[in-house]
């Protein structure tokens, strides 16, 4: 139904006319200050929502580069063959021990059970010494003053500072070879 | 008129206020008879929610395609605000009933607001004298100036304009009663 042009502009004048003067000045100003508050809102959750994504996306990645960094240190014994050098230590010495016989450490005295048979090697490299107590168990012991790195699937690990820059990382495999490894810092 | 809509809607969501002038030039009266129609001709209550309405739209306001989507829009508004105010007052009977109404949101549910007036308003028409009907006759149906239904009548156009404003009094409360009704 379309009504009467005139009815109809007769029915918005009789509502029209019946407000307080400020009535809709002042709802319009409440308007504009609901919108800016509501952007306001709005760009306040954004930026909360941003901060979250981003919080989200660090944790990820510091998660992923622990990972990578755990993985390249796998690969790195998994592809030792790859990375084997001619090693520059010399006058390499293995002496078998008797199970008894001694295992040494700084903070403590193990005496492992007779059935687990030891290794000491011994490796000089440029004048300097430095002793490995190896066991079939997967614990090692240096008697050195180089820092025990790791001991990843039954390799004695320990790094060795040539210089500033590089440092070699010394692996001992389970049947008491020795392979050594260029990394650099 | 209505292809700026998704104009106006844009720069209303953005924030620019003369936008917000213009949309509540073109939009209150409108919204206002729908609200009369819904709150049983309470003009307090309409008032009241016409205002709820309005910051509803400044809070949400979002970008919309055309006039069918926005009047759309703003009639769930306005009713949403009658029934929130319906559900905490609880005061069934000055309302007007949801069934009655169409509160749920159908399609068409929000194009009858004018024709609810103007059939209060065709019924109220004849509740004026004749004096009355002609003088409203004459000022918005043959649409003439109040100066010259002044002269038709021998009466200063002073006289006439306050003749208009008590009709249109008398209207507004045989409207609201019918509407109540």
């Amino acid at each position: 139904m379309n009504p009467d042009p005139w009815k109809k502009r007769l029915v918005e004048d009789l509502f029209a006319k019946t407000f307080p003067e400020d009535f809709h000045s002042n709802l319009v100003k409440d308007m504009i200050a609901e919108r800016q508050k509501s952007i306001l809102r709005h760009r306040w959750s954004m930026a909360a929502l941003a901060a979250s994504i981003l919080l989200a996306i660090g944790v990820v990645l510091s998660f992923l580069w622990q990972q990578s960094m755990v993985n390249s240190n796998i690969s790195t014994v998994a592809t030792r063959k790859e990375l084997l050098q001619t090693p520059t230590f010399t006058n390499v010495k293995t002496i078998p021990l008797e199970p008894a016989q001694i295992v040494h450490t700084r903070s403590s005295t193990v005496l492992p059970p007779p059935s687990i048979s030891q290794n000491v090697f011994v490796i000089e490299n440029n004048g300097r010494e430095f002793q490995f107590i190896y066991t079939t168990l997967q614990s090692v012991e240096f008697m050195t003053d180089e820092d025990l790195l790791k001991f990843v699937d039954g390799y004695a690990a320990c790094l060795v500072k040539d210089s500033p820059t590089t440092s070699r990382l010394i692996f001992l495999d389970d049947r008491g070879e020795r392979q050594f490894f260029r990394r650099a810092n | 008129m209505d292809s700026d809509i998704p104009e106006l809607t844009r720069m209303m969501a953005e924030g620019y206020e003369p936008a917000f002038r213009n949309f509540y030039d073109r939009y209150w009266s409108r919204i206002y008879r729908y609200l009369l129609v819904l709150c049983k001709g309470n003009e307090q209550s309409a008032r009241d929610h016409l205002q709820t309405t309005m910051l509803k739209v400044a809070r949400y306001i979002k970008p919309m395609k055309d006039e069918t989507m926005l009047w759309g829009w703003l009639t769930r508004l306005a009713r949403t605000s009658v029934i929130d105010d319906y559900r905490s007052k609880r005061r069934l009977k000055d309302m007007v009933s949801f069934e009655d109404h169409e509160f749920h949101l159908s399609a068409n549910a929000h194009q009858n607001e004018d024709e609810r007036l103007i059939e209060a308003l065709e019924s109220s028409l004849q509740s004026l004298n004749d004096t009355e009907r002609n003088m409203v006759e004459a000022f918005y149906f043959q649409e003439k100036a109040q100066v010259e239904i002044a002269r038709e009548n021998n009466v200063t156009p002073k006289s006439v304009e306050s003749s208009l404003s008590r009709i249109r009094q008398k209207l507004r409360k045989l409207i609201f009663r019918r509407l109540n009704s």
